[in-house]
């Protein structure tokens, strides 16, 4: 098999044509001299599973910081749905599209299920200051739509019936789920999810699966997912870059990653050490 | 403790808290013009008001934001002075009542800005630092306002020699209303998106910014609403005291506004009013222990902190028609809850 | 007198003030680099060493050497006791609870010492006393001279401790990183009393070299002087011995030739407003080291 240029782009038959949801165009950071990604090239279709692997420390976490502005890049451009993103902050980039949950969760621990998700909805609800503190009656229909919303969005995960348990002290798995509502509130057109599977057995991982599968479908969006578990990668992912040492080593589908000698290498050490 | 709980609707929730409190200021201004409650014990009783007011505009930073801010007292002295020298220039030359509207709308704007020129800088740092970059400005107020006058060449603030014959316009009914007043404002704003935000920022700042909620703004935004509360209890302050000076404002007044709101539970409003209204009772209540009192208050701080740290209220906010409708659940037993619960 | 040895002598002034505030702000800057707790209290200590010198000598009638071994050793037990008493249980709380103990504490020491010894301040006796010194037309006094001696010598003994010693290295290995350093067998618990022991020690001593300078203890003495030295430790860079020092003189310096231009009624503010620029500017301080949140 040809092996594939990992500057060019790679998207699926189905979304060429379209403009790409994100285009990386040689995107790198320093921190304080130290290289950690760098010549980023990477192409996602508009309604695109990909997935971003590598070994530990390759920078993985990083690109996500990267795309959702977490860090401004030292170098190169950043395409979302063609538009440059120079400039925009963590906030902005969310409004613009990029929803993201975290490889260590970060939820409003103290709060409800259902307040986590409608912060998420927070740019979705409109009403004035003024409209709030004298209960006007925008606000009654804002906040009911937000809430038969946000419980909507919990449904998918079957997590109606948790929306008024505190996010902390829900078991494990339910937080990652509900992270991944939360992200979904906010409306976006590309999901990147950071481990989404970590700490999950294979029952759960393939029920993620599934449901990952039914959010691109239900969403029509893309989604990236940084993931250890290579069943879950192969499994679902289209295309698949794969990171080590903050530079791309391959790009593909699944199986011209399994079959990729650098990608061997990276994982497994050259041969005859 | 939901299933026997009775959901009151919003209409009859209005009228049932706006009763409960009318029926509180009727029973405190019959006792007080019955004479049991003598003239004593109604400064008393606004001094209360005042500190509720302070304590629930700090709790809006420290309890929902999760910052802490030492220099509340600062905006507490821009607003009294604020309001201060406006009335005694405009004494007599206006009506009263319109005078004193005035005033405390010009304290909340004046403290407001204030708020919002210390809070765009001090937001930008977190936690210890942003605690002791408020603490500086709540101290270089006090210093500008002691010095001031040699600068400007003219009498403004009066400096050490205190800002006197201020006319005393508060009373007991004017406090309670400013109360209320900001009691129902911080909690309906808290009850919205603009509310959520906020307490998203105290639970997760980097979650919360992936989430859209642009931090700065909502980060500012409360420190400014919190900076002209302060304003408007400091207005009232001046109104009631009749005389100012800078040292009344000093960093041990931003602490003790903290143990206030600190001893009621970060994050419950109802706490900052209950330990605020306790705090600023005792000492006169228990005149005789006067010298232990603040032994007493430091011991107090340093107890709960190490035993029941979210304070004696924790996040728990208090509502009285959920009370209510708990009651009545109670009452008709299980029958009515199982019908709301279908609903 | 000539303008150069105007400045001169108030440079000597700042150095003067200034280490003591180097003393008090090393305090700081210890026990923040060990626990990261502003230790809100540390400026009470201070008080509480002056007044030890004013019972020892004044009220029993000790002689200075007596006042001056009692108040460092009692500052440095206070110290101790005050972190293993409202510090200790709190180790694992959130920040904000271990510093709204420390101003707890703070407030304690302050009324109790009020309730003790009464709210008006006492005047503290000569510790030392020696003939002022001329160099040329400037007046060096002999007070000024052996407390920056005396601060530099203290600065010197507390570097090589902590660069040379091996409760040194278990200090700054606890202060890298506690859990680990728990791993690698030191007493955790061991290294912040004894932390907090030579902050409290370095308090003692800057409280009988201040109340050389300024013979007046009272109850809220600490709160101001504190206050001040914390300034000094954060514009150093908060966890930093060396920033601490270069804060200390700094503000010192500051100081004298604020009041040296007649604008001493604005001296507490002008040492606010530099903090707050240095915080602006460079959030860390001089000298110290910015910590990120890791996403």
């Amino acid at each position: 098999m040809a092996k594939r240029d990992v500057r060019e782009p790679f998207i699926p038959e189905r979304d060429k044509g379209l403009t790409p949801t994100i285009e990386c165009i040689g995107l790198g950071i320093d921190f304080g001299g130290l290289t950690a990604v760098d010549d980023f090239n990477f192409t996602l279709g508009r309604t695109e599973i990909a997935g971003l692997i590598g070994p530990n420390g390759a920078g993985k976490t990083t690109v996500f910081n990267l795309l959702t502005k977490v860090y401004q890049p030292s170098r190169g451009r950043m395409l979302l749905l063609g538009k440059d993103t120079k400039g925009m902050t963590t906030a902005e980039a969310n409004c613009a599209g990029i929803a993201r949950t975290f490889q260590n969760i970060r939820l409003f621990k103290d709060l409800t299920v259902l307040e986590n998700v409608l912060i998420g909805l927070h740019n979705e609800i409109r009403y004035t200051m003024f409209e709030a503190v004298f209960r006007l009656p925008r606000y009654w229909r804002a906040e009911k739509a937000a809430r038969e919303r946000a419980l909507e969005l919990l449904s998918i995960f079957n997590m109606q019936d948790m929306a008024d348990d505190i996010a902390g002290s829900l078991p494990y798995g339910a937080q990652r789920r509900l992270e991944i509502v939360r992200a979904l509130a906010t409306n976006p057109t590309l999901l990147l999810l950071d481990e989404p599977a970590a700490g999950m057995n294979p029952a759960e991982t393939a029920e993620l699966m599934e449901t990952i599968r039914r959010i691109r479908d239900m969403f029509k969006i893309s989604i990236l997912l940084i993931e250890h578990d290579m069943n879950l990668v192969m499994g679902i992912c289209e295309g698949i870059a794969v990171l080590n040492y903050g530079r791309l080593i391959a790009k593909g589908t699944p199986e011209e990653i399994k079959s990729d000698p650098n990608v061997i290498e990276a994982y497994l050490g050259k041969k005859g050490c | 403790m939901k299933k026997n709980t009775v959901h009151i609707p919003m209409p009859i929730r209005y009228l049932i808290n706006a009763a409960a409190i009318a029926a509180i200021y009727l029973i405190i201004s019959a006792l007080s013009s019955a004479g049991v409650i003598t003239n004593y014990y109604t400064k008393i009783l606004i001094l209360i008001c005042i500190n509720i007011i302070l304590a629930v505009s700090l709790n809006l930073v420290t309890g929902y934001l999760g910052q802490l801010p030492l220099g509340h007292a600062g905006f507490m002295a821009v607003g009294a002075y604020a309001s201060g020298i406006f009335m005694r220039a405009v004494s007599g030359s206006m009506p009263t009542g319109l005078a004193v509207f005035l005033s405390l709308i010009l304290a909340a704007i004046v403290a407001g800005i204030f708020g919002f020129i210390i809070g765009i800088p001090a937001l930008r740092l977190k936690g210890d630092y942003l605690a002791i970059i408020t603490l500086g400005f709540g101290e270089i107020i006090r210093v500008v306002l002691l010095n001031i006058d040699s600068v400007l060449g003219f009498n403004f603030t009066y400096g050490a020699a205190s800002l006197k014959n201020i006319p005393k316009t508060t009373t007991f009914t004017l406090a309670f209303i400013c109360v209320v007043v900001v009691c129902f404002l911080i909690h309906t704003m808290m009850k919205s998106r603009y509310g959520r935000a906020i307490l998203s920022i105290r639970e997760n700042e980097i979650a919360s910014e992936s989430c859209g909620i642009r931090t700065t703004y909502f980060k500012t935004m409360a420190f400014v609403v919190s900076a002209a509360f302060a304003g408007v209890a400091g207005s009232l302050y001046a109104g009631y005291l009749g005389i100012l000076n800078p040292a009344n404002f000093g960093f041990m007044k931003s602490i003790e506004i903290l143990v206030m709101v600190v001893l009621g539970g970060m994050g419950s409003m109802i706490g900052s009013v209950v330990s605020a209204a306790v705090l600023s009772a005792l000492p006169e209540v228990l005149r005789a222990f006067a010298d232990y009192r603040m032994v007493a208050y430091s011991l107090l701080l340093i107890l709960v902190m190490i035993f029941k740290p979210s304070g004696l209220m924790g996040t728990y906010d208090f509502s009285f028609t959920n009370l209510i409708g708990r009651l009545i659940g109670r009452i008709s037993g299980k029958r009515t809850a199982r019908k709301e619960s279908a609903e | 007198m000539s303008v150069l040895s105007m400045i001169v002598s108030q440079l000597i002034n700042g150095l003067q003030s200034g280490s003591v505030y180097a003393l008090i702000a090393l305090g700081y800057s210890m026990v923040y680099g060990i626990i990261m707790l502003l230790n809100f209290a540390h400026g009470d200590i201070i008080m509480v060493g002056a007044y030890i010198v004013w019972v020892t000598m004044s009220v029993l009638g000790l002689p200075p050497a007596v006042g001056i071994i009692a108040a460092v050793a009692g500052c440095t037990l206070l110290g101790v006791i005050i972190e293993k008493v409202a510090y200790t249980p709190l180790r694992k709380s959130p920040r904000l609870s271990l510093l709204i103990t420390a101003i707890g504490v703070s407030f304690f020491l302050q009324n109790i010492a009020q309730l003790i010894i009464g709210a008006g301040s006492k005047t503290m006796p000569a510790i030392v006393s020696g003939p002022n010194l001329y160099i040329g037309s400037v007046n060096l006094s002999f007070v000024a001279i052996v407390t920056i001696v005396v601060s530099l010598i203290s600065m010197a003994i507390l570097t090589i401790l902590v660069q040379k010693t091996k409760m040194g290295k278990a200090m700054r290995a606890v202060s890298e990183d506690m859990g680990t350093a728990q791993l690698m067998g030191i007493s955790v618990n061991k290294t912040i009393s004894f932390t907090f022991a030579i902050g409290s020690a370095l308090a003692g001593i800057g409280a009988v070299l201040y109340s050389c300078a300024y013979p007046q203890a009272s109850p809220t003495m600490g709160s101001m002087l504190g206050l001040k030295a914390f300034v000094a430790a954060v514009l150093g860079g908060i966890g930093s011995i060396p920033g601490a020092m270069i804060g200390g003189f700094a503000i010192g310096i500051l100081e004298a030739f604020v009041s040296a231009v007649g604008l001493s009624v604005w001296k507490d503010g002008v040492v606010f407003a530099i903090l707050i620029l240095v915080l602006l500017i460079k959030p860390t301080g001089i000298m110290g080291r910015e910590i990120k949140e890791k996403v």
